[in-house]
Order: structure tokens, then sequence, then C-alpha cells
């Protein structure tokens, strides 16, 4: 399995839960997985990732960020030692499958392949995202350099042709399996996300806290997610109400100008839990009044809905939090809003205790269906 | 029986010093509900070593009387305390205020639950129907959880007149103690505690049963935080709590009440009442007993008054440039005397620069930061005119109007609103506009003799003081419908 990014014990963002989440399928199925990471960094990379420690690609990440993604790839490519490095792993591990997870390793999977010859293993392109598609959303939170329109095209045309060249395509959603279809020709099988938290123990009080829990990484769009709900603080909620934001996305919001122009209410009603052991997130989620998803940009693997889902809590989501689950539906426990000011006032029911949760069972799409669906994918695989 | 319990945090801090703004309205607020409300009034302080709220002790009860008294044109006791109890009962002829003193007394030994009883059956019995002394009964009432020598002082206050009182003696302070509170009662915050208040106390208190009413004079901070004296963020969320927690929050202009709705209430989504009151001219209103000193300087001389702490939002460097430029048009003789009254407070170092080293502006301006009120009387009513150019205003001070002086004044909603639409308004970042019409009334005296009349003649601040209603609305839970 190759990723651009590391692939620890617990996911620091939707990508690699959604990349841990596959790794977990596929040793259910039968096979022995091996990581590869390809990303940027210095000193000694753990396991069989590979590093990527040019001082050019510093730069450009850091000029043109929306496009950080195209360069790790290009980059990747014409690196001797990270080819050098990932043939090595190759021939080491003699995989029966590869999964790619995002296009980004493709350049430099591709020309390993080649180098290498002979039959090449079966090819899984796990799609995030229609990368392409998304670049633009990205536009208003991050560097950009000019040009940007001839890079959006040189990453469609990446996915387009690792999706091509895969045996197995997986989308995250019906839309991006429908996109594929229209634009690539390419039939991919959609595998919806599901929770990699594990079970825990019901939660001490009988009666939830009064928060709302919030689970994202730094990711911008997650941030501002948040300003679109709360854009004049939380006094929406009282004194006693917070939101308790696990995973990175706490420390960027606090640090965003945005929490600091109502700093003072702020501090009172919100909690920033940082990054959190699967364990620990599962009784924070199970803990709560209610769990949020402020989601505004309708692209990647959504995997915090899942866990959102998961926790049999009562879920105030938008539209674009829905994407990618077509089993879930608005009522019996999963409530919308498309709007910040009804957004505010589900988050304070919730908080209150006032939105009934789920009925047991709601959450119905989990493992075992996601199982199915790689074994049609995959003909041949156990488990 | 549940008490009104006020936080005189505010008025104990400022003292004796000369009340203006929000204090003065809290002097306001304190007689008003001596004379007007339905229960026993306690007062309270926030303490920070207490953690939090406590029973003011006799020593600052009696300093909220003789403070409240005063702003009232009312002289405090001159008489040292007794120092023994009151004559018995049996004396012949008791004074009245002997018979209050005793009385007074009594409610002090008598517990706080016993105390209306106590009032009633003494107001049947022995005492004549006195408003003075009426009140005079609520003083005492609300101390008589506290030593018989307060109540005795409290009830003198409302009785007696005389010179100035000497000195606080320097008696040792009662120990406080924490409030009491209980299901029913009423806390009245207006003091704008943003720098202390605990809103986890406050909460706490709240969801005991305690009513909160509070008064909010605007929420310019929050709107233009860049005027703000403390970190605006901390404003915010004062405004943010108490619309929260409270019953009722009272506001002093229609301005101000539609401010915080908008401001506060609106993008936080909280249903909360909001009545907005007019606060009437307490300084005119005890104009007559409080009297009039002359500043010396200014006697015989012609001059302009501008009354506003002076700090960035007030806009006093458009008075100091507008008077730049009049320096270089009209003749010295010609140019009133530009005068500030007010304290000084943040963000005004250019103003600070110019008064010192405005060559132009020798001898053509006055800053006084301590006018006692006789002193501030007299300025009105000896103004060619007066001046508000203030950025932003909750209430804008229009005292001079009250006296019949004339008023330029900023185009701010609260200033159209306090002064009718009857004098001159004027965009406060428009400096050509106030020299040309500052200029106009100097050259012009027919012009300033109109505006003159009109203030006198058609100025109808003397109207009906909404406040106070709405502030016996919202204490007596009439407000809640």
């Amino acid at each position: 399995m190759l990723a651009p990014f590391p692939l620890g014990e617990n996911a620091v963002s939707g990508g690699d839960a959604r990349a841990l989440s596959n790794r977990r399928l596929f040793e259910a199925l039968g096979w022995s997985v091996t990581t590869v990471g390809i990303y940027p960094g210095a000193g000694g990379a753990a396991g069989s990732d590979i590093l990527l420690s040019d001082p050019a690609l510093e730069t450009a990440l850091e000029a043109d960020m929306a496009f950080g993604g195209l360069h790790m790839a290009l980059a990747a490519e014409s690196d001797p030692a990270g080819r050098r490095a990932l043939t090595g792993a190759i021939e080491a591990a003699a995989p029966d499958l590869i999964v790619v997870e995002h296009p980004w390793p493709w350049p430099l999977l591709r020309r390993v392949l080649a180098d290498l010859g002979g039959r090449r293993p079966r090819l899984i392109y796990s799609a995030h995202n229609i990368e392409a598609e998304l670049r633009p959303l990205l536009y208003p939170y991050c560097p950009v350099a000019p040009g940007a329109e001839t890079r959006r095209l040189a990453v469609e045309a990446m996915e387009r042709e690792l999706a091509q060249a895969a045996d197995v395509v997986l989308a995250i959603s019906g839309e991006d399996a429908r996109y594929m279809r229209d634009r690539w020709g390419v039939e991919a099988t959609v595998l919806p996300p599901i929770s990699g938290l594990p079970e825990v123990a019901e939660p001490e009080a009988a009666r939830p806290q009064r928060y709302a829990a919030m689970v994202a990484s730094a990711f911008w769009p997650n941030v501002d997610g948040f300003f679109w709900a709360f854009p004049d603080g939380l006094g929406v909620l009282r004194l006693g109400e917070t939101v308790a934001a696990a995973g990175s996305v706490g420390p960027a919001i606090e640090a965003d100008a945005r929490f600091g122009s109502f700093r003072a209410l702020n501090q009172s009603r919100f909690r920033s839990l940082g990054p959190l052991p699967s364990a620990d997130l599962a009784r924070v989620l199970r803990a709560a009044s209610c769990v949020i998803l402020p989601v505004r940009v309708g692209a990647g693997a959504n995997m915090k809905t899942a866990d959102a889902l998961w926790s049999g809590r009562p879920v105030v989501c938008t539209p674009k939090a829905l994407v990618g689950y077509p089993h879930a539906s608005p009522g019996a426990g999963l409530y919308v809003a498309d709007d910040p000011g009804d957004f505010r006032r589900l988050v304070r029911a919730g908080v209150r205790g006032e939105l009934a949760p789920p009925p047991p069972g709601a959450a119905a799409f989990g493992e075992r269906d996601a199982l199915a669906i790689l074994r049609a994918a995959l003909p041949g695989a156990g488990g | 029986m549940s008490l009104i319990h006020y936080d005189a945090s505010l008025i104990l801090h400022w003292g004796d010093e000369t009340a203006v703004g929000i204090v003065r309205v809290e002097h306001y607020i304190v007689d008003h509900l001596f004379k007007t409300a339905d229960r026993p009034l306690n007062f309270v302080r926030f303490d920070p070593a207490a953690g939090g709220f406590r029973d003011a002790t006799a020593q600052e009860t009696r300093a909220v009387l003789r403070i409240v008294a005063v702003a009232h044109g009312r002289t405090p006791e001159a008489e040292p305390e007794p120092a023994e109890a009151p004559p018995p009962v049996s004396e012949p002829v008791p004074s009245v205020g002997a018979r209050l003193a005793r009385f007074a007394e009594a409610v002090a030994r008598t517990p706080r639950s016993q105390a209306p009883q106590a009032l009633r059956a003494w107001l049947g019995h022995a005492l004549p129907s006195n408003a003075l002394a009426v009140r005079a009964l609520r003083v005492g009432l609300y101390i008589g959880a506290l030593s018989a020598n307060t109540v005795i002082r409290g009830a003198r206050l409302a009785v007696r007149r005389g010179p100035p009182p000497p000195a606080p003696e320097p008696a040792p302070p009662a120990p406080s103690r924490a409030v009491e509170w209980n299901h029913g009662d009423v806390l009245v915050c207006a003091a704008n505690g943003w720098d202390y208040l605990d809103y986890d106390q406050l909460a706490a208190v709240v969801a005991l049963g305690v009513r909160l009413v509070s008064v909010c004079y605007d929420v310019i901070v929050v709107e233009h935080p860049e005027v703000a004296a403390v970190p605006p963020d901390r404003l915010h969320r004062y405004f943010v709590e108490m619309a929260h927690l409270s019953e009722t929050v009272l506001t002093v202009s229609e301005t101000s009440r539609e401010a915080f709705q908008r401001v506060i209430c609106a993008p936080n989504d909280i249903d909360c009442r909001v009545v907005a009151g007019r606060v009437p001219n307490l300084l005119f209103a005890h104009a007559e007993a409080i009297g009039e000193v002359e500043t010396a300087e200014l006697a015989g001389r012609p001059f302009a008054v501008f009354c506003a702490t002076i700090e960035v939002r007030k806009n006093h460097m458009l008075l100091l440039r507008v008077w730049e430029r009049l320096a270089e048009r009209l003749a010295p003789e010609d140019l009133p005397i530009l005068v500030f009254v007010g304290k000084w407070g943040w963000r005004v170092d250019e103003v600070r620069f110019f008064a010192e080293h405005g060559r132009r502006l020798r001898g053509k301006l006055r800053i006084y930061n301590k006018a006692s009120d006789a002193e501030l009387i007299w300025l009105y009513r000896n103004a060619r005119f007066a001046l508000f150019p203030s950025f932003y205003e909750g209430l804008g001070n229009i005292e001079p109007l009250t006296f019949g002086t004339p008023m330029i004044t900023s185009d701010h909603a609260s200033m159209l609103e306090a002064t009718e639409g009857l004098m001159p308004a004027l965009d406060p970042l428009d400096a050509p506009a106030w020299t040309e019409e500052i200029e106009r009334l100097i050259r012009e005296p027919a012009r300033l003799e109109v505006l003159r009349a009109t203030a006198r003649d058609r100025f109808a601040n003397l109207g009906p003081a909404t406040f106070g209603d709405a502030l016996t609305a919202a204490v007596t839970g009439a407000a809640r419908g």
C-alpha cells in the first residue's frame, strides 16, 4: 500500500484514516499488507517510508500549497533515491496487489514498475477525491502560484491515467464514481467510508455531558467550516456548554484570527483536545451530547462523518458532510442544516440534549458491508 | 421575603468623586429603587478575595447612601453618630429623626425575614405619613441585618439636612459576609462589570432562582472595538453573558436597545428581553439643590464647553483642529475659549500633545479634570454653546441642552435621539463642516439666540423619564409578561 503520508496507528487526518481503514479491510480479507509512505521530510524514515528531502520541493510546497500533492508526485518521480527505495520495497514484498492511496504516488510507481518489467501486480487505485475538481475549492485557503489551471490539468491527467491503468478503482462516493465513468470511462467501485474507531465502554455518566464534539484535522476547509457555523463566536451556547474539538483542528481554530476576535467568549466555550488515540476519540464521541460536522467543502474522505455516525449520538451536519453516505439520510438522529443560523440552533439543541439520538443500529453501513464490496471487486479475495 | 441586591461595586470604587456617565445613572437607579422598590434593598460588592459578591459592609453601605444623597443634592448628616443607643421610647416628644433612629435600631435587631412585618406594624402605629420617612424606612430595611449604627445613620440621612459632614470616621470596617441568595431575589447589575464579574458565580446565582436585571448603556465597544479601553473580546463576552443570564436588560436609549438586539442577541440567537428607557437628566433635576460654582478664569469671557471623558471615541481631536483653524480666521477676542471637562482616558496621546504644544491654542484651551457638579452647572449655564463630536454614543451627554445652552453634536443616531433633532448635527469626521458651523455661531449672534430659544422652549428632555418605570417593572417582575 502506497500513501503520500505516514501510516501510524492513529489517524491524524481523514486521508490517513481512510488509508488505515482500507488496510484493515485488506488484512481482514487475508492479505498481509506492507505500507510505504512517500512524503517530504528529513532524517530517518519509519519502516519502508520514503522521505523526499529536496529543498526545491519545500519551496514549492510553501508557495503553491494547493498543488502540494502534485509537486510531491513530481519530486518523487525524479528522485533516484526514491526510485531505488520503492524498487527495493516492491522486490522485497513481491506483492500480489499494490494499493495506491491518492494519485500522488503514481508517477513514481509507474516508473518503477516500468523499470522492473515483468508481470505487474494487480493495481488498485483508492481515490479519496476527484483531485482536479477539488483544487479550485482550496484556492481561497492557501497560497497558489500562477498558472494554476495548467497544474490542475496535470493533476487530472495523473489521476485519470492511474484510474485507467488500475485493475480496480475504489471511489469514495457515488458522485466520484459517476465522474470517473462519465469523464474517464472508468467503472469504479464505491466503497463508502467506515469508522475505524474501536468499541469502548459506555460513558459512566448516565446523561451525556453538555458538549458538542467535533473531530477534524487542521485541513483549511475544516477550520473554515467551524467559522462558517460560528462567525460571531460561541455565544449561542450558555456557560457550561462547550464545543470540544478533537484532532489538529482544535489548535488551528484557536490560532485563527476569527477565534481571537471573540477570544474571551470562545475560550469559555471551546475545548481543544488535540489529536487523540482512537480509544480516547471513541470515548469523546460516545460521551458527547451531539457530534457536529460543519463541512462546507464536499471533498475528501469525510471519515469524520463515519466516526460521527458510529458514535450513536445525535449528529448535526451540513448536506456536504453526507456526500458519500447514501445510507445516511436526515432524520433518526441525523440533523441537517445548510444555513449557519439553523446549524447553530441545532448545535445548541444538541448540546442541551434536545435532539433525539439515532435508534440503535441506525449506522447500518459497517465493516461487514465494506468487506462484501471488496470481495466482489476483487475476485479471489479471501476473508 | 425576597430582597433586591444591588451591585454597588462601581459606586464604591468611584466614591466621592464627581460622578459622570454610568456612575451618575447608577446614582439615579439606587435612588429610584429606594423610592419605589417593593422589597428591601441590599447592597452587594464584588470582592475577589471573597470569591465573588459579598454583602456590603456597614461602612460601605453608609458610603453608598452618602454618595447617592450628595448626587441628588441632599446634604448628608453633619452630626457624628451617637455613641449610645437612642433614648427610650418613653422620652417625651421625640423628633421624627429620633423616632426613625429608634425604629431603625429595632429593625436592625429584627431578623431579615421578619423585617417587612415590623415595617408595616411600625408604619401603622408610630410614623406619620411622610415620604421621606418611608424612604428612610426602606433604607433601614435593606440594611436591617447590619449594625444598629448603620441603620440609624441611614435613617438620619433621609431626614436630616445640614452642612457637609466631616471626613468619614476611621471606624474599623465591619466584617464582610457572603450574600444569602434566595429564590425570588433580584440582583441589579448596572455597572458594566466586565472588569470584575465572575460569570460562573453569576450563573450559579441565577440558577438558584435569583432574577438578574442588568443595564446596558451601549455596545459601542463591540461594534467599534478600536475605541475600547480594554481588550474588546472581554467586553463582548460580558454582554453575551449578561444577555444569557439576565431576565431583563435595560438600555438607556432606543439606539442602545436596537444595537444590543442587533449586535448581541441576534448573532448569538439569544431570546432576551431588552427594554429601553429614558434616563432623566439628574444634574438638571437637582441643580437647585446642588447650586453652582463659578470658574473664575472664565467669568465674563466667551467659552464653549465639551464635557466627556477624554478618550479616543469622544473625538476631542476634531475640536482641537477646528479651533486651530478658527484661530487663523478669527480675531483672538472673538474666538471663545475651548473648555474640555472630563478625566483623561485612553488613546489620547495626540490630544495631550496638542494641548501641551498647540501654539495657536495658547490661551484658548482649558482642560478641567476634576470639576464638581456645581462647577459643571455653572459652565453649562454660562457657555456660549456646547459641543459633542463623539463618534459613537449609547445615550449621549446632552446636559448643556437641559440648561438651555445650544449644542452642536455628532449626527450619530443616539445623539439625534437625545437632542430630539433640535440642534445642528454633523458628521464627526467632517472637520470643515464643524468649522463652518461653529464660525457661524460665533459670527452670527442671532443664529445662536435662535438655537438658545429652541433649547429653552422646545427641548422636551424633561418629559417622561421612562427608565424608572422600566426598572420598576423589571425588578417587580411585571415585565415578564
